[in-house]
């Protein structure tokens, strides 16, 4: 191999000034259409057989591990999956000696992924298995995505309205601790406006994008944001076509207020996120009717990192079902679409795989736990029980909090779709 | 036999005065001190093969062979960040001596602010030494190039810096295994487990390497050199002002930075930085030259403490991109020229394409997942080259 290329070095030389220069590579990243595939594993939760292996399209085979984070979307019958592409460059050296590939470029990516399983009954019957190995099969093809310049990117969130893909919000800055708030909406024609800034890049992190598009068109967008003293939720919405200032949602107690989730209800939205309070981490509510924000509440007990998981009218009266960790314990919280906690139930923890609420009705409740090597993918069913912790008061109407206003009289956007 | 019951008092008396001259003469027992590993999967042990798993049992061994009566107990929890940490600490407090408190890990892949873990790992020491805990802070293991977010360790050398800086604003103690693993060993890369589809567990013989790196926190064996807090501008920045300032905080929890022997090197050439602070911690600044910085600002740090004999640290500290910067295809290192280096580069990788194990795509020039002649022909185009 070296003599091939020294005599091709020889040969090259003298042709350098003449040579073609080549667009930059780029590099398909697979974390966007994982996200998907265990998005999608989730969401097929009550059917799924205890070893299903996924195989991408790219002929790569997958076993879903515990869901995170990450930004998948369902639209219609398939999920939009976002994600960033790099494009590596240099090398570096790292932990004894292994070499580093620096993101030199990145770019948002989309997908769009659909599931269809193959599965076969006799074949489980034959390997003795209990459950039989239906094999999952999925479909993964590229949609254009917002372009973008900056050289860092992350949480893309995609939009749906009516179903469809109707935006995109993610962060972008020259480095993780400079990241800016963005936004580009799509048209019905499949075109994407111009990116629009939200939040310019503040002093410190702008992390854990939240978006959601609520029923009277706006679009709300909610994060965390180092204010030089410590973390706090920001929030912004779009409506007319320009996005309000970036504001506190909750009041500044110095304090962190972290990992904010979104979601649509009638009449407005709900946010929930982790914040500190007297000596530890209790999950906090606070709903969206439009035009201010309520009083947030504290949710029962110990919690981080909440999670919309069902939506309209999963259980007897809710809206939604939220789910955090509460102590040693998953707590699952139903409320109403006015932010009302109505009921809760909870399952001792195992381990540290997070579950997904995969069905709710009135007796409870179902959790669905996503396979890891230690443990098989299965199903919890909870009951319900009362709200007995004082510092939840059901009460009927939504105390609109004067500072947490939207301010339409002060637009920060640049521009429209 | 039975003893009358004057014969019974002098026996008891006789045992009396044997039991205290036994406790006069006997060497004095040496108290035992519990220390309370807390953490997640890494304390927890992970990646490790059979019992005893993580570096606690290691840690205990190790402090007893150096004179310490220690007991240390595993408190970690696979996948915990600070945030559940912080609500499961109280609980576990109880008899405790020491708190070895390492956590942060799970915080960079939940999108949690280095900030916000600093925030926590301090509420969790100052509850510790409410109840008469003493704490020692660790800083996090770092992560192999193959991890799926912050591969470059530019978020964990940045929580890193946080929690030294934490350490050095309320007095603690410090391990720091972030800078051990990351600069301090050769052989680092053998130590991680690489079984799984995480990237930042040890093996057996790592968590063992953990283990000395507590201990010598613990026992005072000065081991580690001056390390970095802030580094502004901060690795891999992109955009970077021509005329920024670069400010870079040292720190030396071992016997202190020796600050004559100590200096930054920007772009090859040693620079005149401005310094302040104490043994324990120093600040140095470095103006931009006129006309401000070029292309690509590298800068290395040669440090020295004064333990003897001295813990060095020399290499490079941090690499930033100045504003209006365009690179040349085939400028695979990235230093602003096509040269050499860059063919030394190509070669060790040529012929190689993805899926091997030598494929890197960074020297794939044109992406077509080969590096071939076409990678050599884009480079060739462009030797010599440069874009300063």
């Amino acid at each position: 191999m070296l003599v091939a290329f020294t005599l091709l070095l020889a040969a090259l030389l003298p042709l350098a000034a003449e040579a073609e220069i080549l667009a930059l590579p780029t590099r398909t990243g697979d974390a966007a259409r994982l996200a998907a595939l265990g998005q999608g594993l989730q969401q097929l939760g009550e059917d799924l057989p205890a070893a299903a292996e996924l195989e991408l399209s790219t002929a790569v085979p997958l076993t879903a591990s515990a869901a995170g984070r990450e930004t998948a979307a369902k639209a219609g019958d398939a999920w939009l999956a976002a994600g960033v592409e790099t494009v590596s460059l240099t090398a570096e050296r790292g932990p004894g000696g292994a070499l580093y590939e620096p993101v030199a470029a990145q770019r948002l990516a989309l997908y769009e992924v659909r599931f269809e399983e193959a599965g076969s009954e006799a074949a489980g019957e034959a390997s003795g298995k209990q459950q039989a190995d239906t094999a999952i099969t999925s479909s993964v093809h590229s949609i254009a995505a917002p372009a973008v310049t900056a050289p860092l990117l992350r949480s893309p969130r995609p939009l749906l309205r009516d179903g469809a893909l109707g935006g995109m919000a993610w962060l972008e800055g020259d480095g993780v601790r400079s990241l800016a708030v963005r936004y580009a909406g799509r048209g019905g024609d499949d075109s994407w406006g111009e990116a629009e800034t939200v939040a310019a890049q503040g002093p410190g992190s702008q992390l854990a994008l939240a978006a959601a598009h609520l029923d009277d068109g706006s679009t709300l967008l909610a994060w965390s944001r180092f204010d030089g003293q410590d973390d706090e939720i920001y929030w912004s919405l779009r409506r007319d076509g320009a996005w309000s200032e970036p504001r506190s949602l909750a009041t500044d107690d110095a304090t962190p207020d972290v990992t904010p989730v979104l979601l649509a209800v009638p009449g407005g939205a709900l946010a929930a996120w982790a914040g500190y309070e007297g000596d530890g981490y209790r999950v906090f509510l606070a709903r969206w009717d439009g035009e201010a924000w309520g009083e947030p509440r504290v949710l029962p007990g110990p919690g981080s990192f909440p999670s919309f998981e069902a939506v309209a009218g999963g259980g007897p009266a809710g809206a939604a079902t939220l789910l955090y960790r509460s102590g040693d314990a998953w707590r699952v919280v139903e409320v109403d679409a006015a932010g009302h906690p109505l009921s809760q139930a909870r399952q001792r923890a195992a381990g540290q795989a997070r579950p997904r609420v995969v069905a709710v009705d009135g007796g409870g409740p179902t959790l669905g736990w996503p396979h890891d090597p230690n443990r098989s993918l299965g199903r919890s069913m909870l009951r319900w029980e009362g709200l007995p912790d004082p510092e939840v008061t059901p009460d009927s109407e939504v105390t609109p909090n004067p500072e947490m206003t939207l301010d339409s009289g002060n637009a920060a956007g640049e521009g429209t779709p | 036999m039975s003893l009358r019951p004057l014969h019974r008092l002098a026996a008891a008396k006789l045992l009396l005065v044997a039991l205290l001259l036994t406790a006069a003469f006997a060497p004095a027992a040496t108290a035992q001190t519990v220390y309370l590993a807390f953490g997640d999967s890494i304390t927890f042990g992970v990646g490790a093969e059979g019992p005893p798993n993580g570096y606690p049992a290691e840690l205990e061994d190790l402090l007893n062979q150096r004179g310490v009566t220690a007991e240390v107990v595993n408190a970690g929890l696979p996948g915990e960040t600070t945030i559940d940490g912080r609500n499961r600490l109280g609980g576990l407090l109880g008899g405790v001596d020491v708190l070895l408190l390492m956590e942060g890990t799970n915080d960079i892949n939940s999108d949690i602010s280095p900030e916000t873990t600093a925030f926590n790992l301090d509420a969790m020491a100052d509850s510790a030494e409410a109840q008469g805990v003493e704490v020692v802070h660790a800083t996090i293991i770092p992560r192999l190039p193959t991890a799926g977010k912050d591969s470059r360790n530019v978020i964990g050398g940045q929580l890193s810096g946080a929690i030294r800086e934490l350490a050095y604003q309320e007095g603690r103690n410090l391990a720091d295994p972030f800078y051990v693993f990351f600069r301090g060993l050769d052989d680092a890369f053998d130590l991680y487990y690489v079984g799984g589809d995480d990237k930042f567990h040890l093996n057996a013989a790592g968590y063992d390497q953990l283990a000395e790196v507590f201990a010598d926190a613990i026992t005072g064996d000065d081991e580690v050199p001056p390390v970095t807090g802030l580094v502004d501008p901060f690795e891999d920045q992109q955009n970077t002002s021509p005329n920024a300032q670069i400010q870079i905080d040292l720190y030396d929890f071992g016997s202190g930075i020796d600050l004559d022997a100590t200096q930054l090197i920007v772009d090859g050439e040693p620079a005149n930085a401005t310094t302040g602070g104490d043994s324990r911690r120093q600040t140095l600044r470095v103006n931009p030259p006129a006309g401000g910085w070029e292309c690509v600002v590298i800068v290395d740090l040669e440090a020295r403490d004064t333990a003897i004999p001295a813990n060095t640290r020399d290499g490079q500290l941090v690499q930033f991109v100045i504003q209006g910067t365009r690179f040349i295809q085939g400028d695979i290192t990235r230093d602003c020229r096509v040269n050499g280096n860059d063919l030394l580069d190509l070669a060790r990788l040529f012929g190689s394409q993805r899926g091997d194990g030598r494929y890197r795509g960074f020297a794939d020039i044109n992406g077509d997942d080969s590096i071939d002649g076409t990678d050599l022909a884009i480079l060739s185009s462009n030797f010599g080259q440069s874009s300063k």
